[in-house]
């Protein structure tokens, strides 16, 4: 392997890494637009030249392979100047929309201009005017910010498949586009705004929303598919009060084995639920045709009540639960230490089939829109031998066998193609319903628990590859609501059951010790990219 | 070479017993009317010869008959906000938040909205100033890059019957007009709000989902039953 010495620092790199690449691994940052870690290299910008010795002019270290005894300097006078040179050719049509430019503030070129540049303009010429505010699709596109670096035209060929982006005409006028100004047809185009060094490219999910030096960052995993993309939630309370909106985006976050640099607009833009006004707020109680909103000892009661009611007077063979794949790991682990070793529930299935099948294709989308799918299967939250599967359970719902039934999250109108869902479970002693947000389920309901949403608490989630990924709180939950492990416990106490966990961590390290494919498994040491479960199992196989 | 000035501690601190000089009160009495007697005479001495033409270079105190009598400000008073205006009456704001950003007070409030000439792009659709916290540090008139605020109307008359009417909406801070030098300042109005609060260009309606956090104006409790934002 090479060993080069940058900026007097020698280090050793493997074969083929690039100067740039290297010069990261010896901490010296050098400036530079077009290349990006997970594109291929173009080397159109200019901005990274460096010196090498022996070699008789400054070259750009994105795409000079490193040699055994190579010496670079990225910060002598040469390097310097080229770079402010190269920033000054950037800045001759740049239109300094700073102001009103969502890239402000996390713009490549505003940064290295600070950094690097500093020099006055000594242009007299007017600036070469292109098209600004065109709409294509969910992006609006500004073509006089754009300074040509194609990394948005790569990531159509290499990432999406689909060459929408180009450039037209040359010179000073050289342009980036779609053919006609058509929108922008696939699903990761969030992505473009993301890797544009400039602000070219602004979602109107998050255009004029908010300034980014506003926003607060906290790590987390996005809900929206069984992938679980690693994601950064970027929140602010500053503006709550007037907008009652406290999450602006969701960015990617780096993670080689789940997603890598990117995320879909599915996910992307789908934290809006999060403050939706929507939300269930408050625990309610059935008071005759509508819900009174009770203090949350008394619909703990109401519930252990209904569920005690229920076993004492037919067993716990007329208690059905149906958990939800949206859940984390830690309120699974809870709700079946509950109902199944506690309770005795023998009906319990989570496999509510979804109302419209899944879009899905080969990048990162999966069909199967709940987060923890491979979390309710590892624990085995379906059917013990004698349970009902869930279409028993609702058969036994309209027979009159199930009392009480408990439901998380799901719809399930969609179960019911004759539309007489309120008609099918109106034989309930009592239906039990745990989530965020109202459905044609909960409207039923005789006992309403809010739980809390993914950014409001911490937990993990298990993608569809087994891989167990924690995410972070980054919010205090609206209104009463709480943790699902924590509306739990808070029922199993009120059952009069042993149940003590006081944190999510503590649930998870409790399953770890449980559940068989997450041995070894510990929540402290889970960190930011995740592990893979079943490990501890493969291993003490071999 | 410096030497560490040293404080003089005053003759009697507090808490100290009176002397005995003190202690008989009349003296200290005497004392106090002495002074009061002095500025009455002097002043009164200034007053009457000034009124004879005489006596110039005194200076006697005067009282102004506030609010009848307003004093002239200073010519850089930072005094109540107003929002400048293009040549077509339109706000020269881009409603790019640095003013937001640069508060201190955290009082100033901004929605943007789209322009529908491409080259405006950003307008502000709403644009709130929270009076009964702004510190007028004047930060928000430093921090324009439009010069689109300015602390220049003349008016430190802020007071309201209701805190609610401290928070000025974008159609009071378009219509303040800078302070005329000219003529003897007087007292002026807040000129009242009108409509809900927002502005948008002729032709523009307001997106619906902009309008969102008006019901805060009107005093009705957001959504999510407390008004005060749950701490992050
Ligand atoms: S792209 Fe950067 S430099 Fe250009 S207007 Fe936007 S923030 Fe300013
Ligand atoms: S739009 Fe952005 S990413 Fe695309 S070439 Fe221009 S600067 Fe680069
Ligand atoms: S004067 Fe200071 S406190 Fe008042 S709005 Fe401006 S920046 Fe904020
Ligand atoms: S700084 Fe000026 S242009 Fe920007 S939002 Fe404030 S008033 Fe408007």
């Amino acid at each position: 392997m090479p060993n080069v010495e940058i900026d007097g620092r020698t280090i050793e790199v493997d074969e083929g890494t690039s100067i740039l690449e290297a010069a990261g691994q010896a901490g010296a940052a050098i400036p530079h637009y077009c290349y990006h870690a997970g594109l291929s290299i173009d080397g159109t910008c200019r901005m990274c030249l460096v010196e090498v010795e022996k070699s008789p002019k400054l070259v750009i270290s994105c795409a000079t392979p490193v040699a055994e005894g190579m010496v670079v300097r990225t910060e002598s006078e040469p390097v310097k100047k080229a770079v402010a040179d190269v920033l000054e050719y950037l800045l001759i049509n740049h239109p300094l929309d700073c102001p009103i430019c969502d890239k402000a503030g996390e713009c490549g070129l505003q940064d290295y201009y600070m950094e690097h540049g500093l020099y006055s303009s000594r242009m007299h010429e007017k600036k070469w005017l292109k098209g600004k505010v065109i709409d294509i699709g969910q992006l609006v596109l500004d073509q006089d910010r754009c300074i040509l670096c194609t990394r948005c035209v790569r990531f159509g060929d290499e990432v999406v498949g689909d060459q929408e982006l180009g450039f037209i005409d040359r010179g000073s006028r050289k342009t980036i586009a779609t053919f006609m100004d058509q929108p922008l047809k696939n699903h990761y185009t969030g992505n473009l705004v993301d890797i544009c060094p400039v602000g070219a490219f602004t979602d109107k999910d998050f255009r004029f929303q908010a300034r980014v030096w506003y926003l607060e960052q906290t790590k987390s995993v996005c809900p929206g598919c069984s992938r679980g993309c690693n994601i950064e939630v970027h929140h602010t309370m500053r503006r709550f009060r007037f907008e009652h909106k406290r999450v602006y985006r969701l960015l990617p976050r780096y993670n080689p084995e789940v997603n890598g640099h990117w995320m879909c607009d599915f996910g992307r833009h789908g934290y809006h639920s999060v403050d939706s006004p929507e939300r269930l707020f408050f625990p309610l109680v059935r008071d005759g045709d509508k819900f009174s909103q009770v203090p949350w000892m008394e619909a703990m009661r109401a519930a252990a009540e209904a569920l005690r009611g229920a076993v004492e007077a037919h067993g716990p063979e007329a208690v059905a639960v149906i958990p939800s794949a949206q859940s984390a790991n830690e309120d699974l682990f809870v709700l079946r230490e509950l109902f199944r070793d506690s309770l005795g529930v023998p009906h319990i299935d989570y496999r509510v089939p979804a109302a419209e099948e899944g879009y899905e294709d080969e990048i990162l989308i999966k069909a199967d829109k709940n987060p923890n799918t491979h979390g309710c299967a590892d624990l085995g939250l379906v059917p013990a031998d004698g349970g009902r599967d869930l279409d028993a359970i609702l058969a036994g719902c309209r027979d009159g066998t199930i009392k009480a039934l408990v439901v998380c999250h799901h719809d399930l109108g969609h179960l019911f193609p004759d539309g007489d869902q309120a008609e099918a479970l109106s034989g309930l002693e009592a239906l039990v319903f745990l989530g965020s947000l109202p459905t044609s389920t909960q409207a039923l309901a005789s006992v309403v628990l809010p739980a809390s949403v993914y950014v409001e608490r911490e937990g993990t989630f298990t993608n569809f590859a087994g891989r167990v990924q924690r995410f972070w709180q980054a919010l205090e939950p609206l209104g009463e609501a709480i943790a699902e492990w924590d509306i739990w416990v808070g029922l199993a106490q009120a059952l009069g059951l042993e149940c003590t966990y006081r944190s999510a961590g503590d649930a998870f390290d409790a399953l770890a010790q449980a559940v068989e494919a997450y041995a070894g498994l510990s929540y402290d040491t889970l960190g930011a990219d995740g592990e893979p479960a079943g490990v501890a199992v493969a291993e003490a196989a071999e | 070479m410096s030497t560490t000035p040293t404080l003089k501690r005053p003759a009697r601190a507090k808490g100290d017993r009176m002397t005995w000089w003190e202690a008989i009160y009349l003296p200290e009495i005497f004392r106090g009317l002495a002074i009061t007697s002095r500025h009455f005479f002097s002043n009164m001495t200034g007053h009457i010869l000034q009124l004879f033409g005489l006596g110039r270079n005194l200076q006697p105190a005067v009282t102004i008959q506030y609010p009848e009598v307003v004093r002239p400000l200073p010519e850089r008073t930072r005094t109540l906000h107003r929002l400048t205006k293009r040549e077509d009456g339109s706000p020269r704001c881009v409603a790019c938040m640095m003013c937001e950003s640069a508060c201190p007070a955290f009082c100033i409030f901004i929605t943007a909205g789209e322009h529908p000439d491409p080259t405006i792009e950003k307008y502000p659709v709403r644009f709130e100033i929270d009076l009964g916290l702004c510190v007028f540090c004047g930060y928000c008139v430093e921090a324009c890059p439009e010069d689109a605020i300015r602390m220049d109307t003349g008016i430190v008359e802020l007071s309201t019957y209701r805190r609610e009417d401290l928070l000025l909406t974008i159609d009071q801070l378009l219509k303040l007009e800078p302070v005329d030098r000219t003529t003897p300042r007087s007292m002026h109005p807040i000129p009242p709000r009108e409509g809900d609060g927002t502005w948008s260009p002729p032709g523009v309606e307001v997106p619906t989902h902009l309008r969102a956090g008006l019901t805060r104006l009107s005093g009705d409790p957001i959504a999510v039953g407390s008004d005060q934002p749950p701490s992050s």
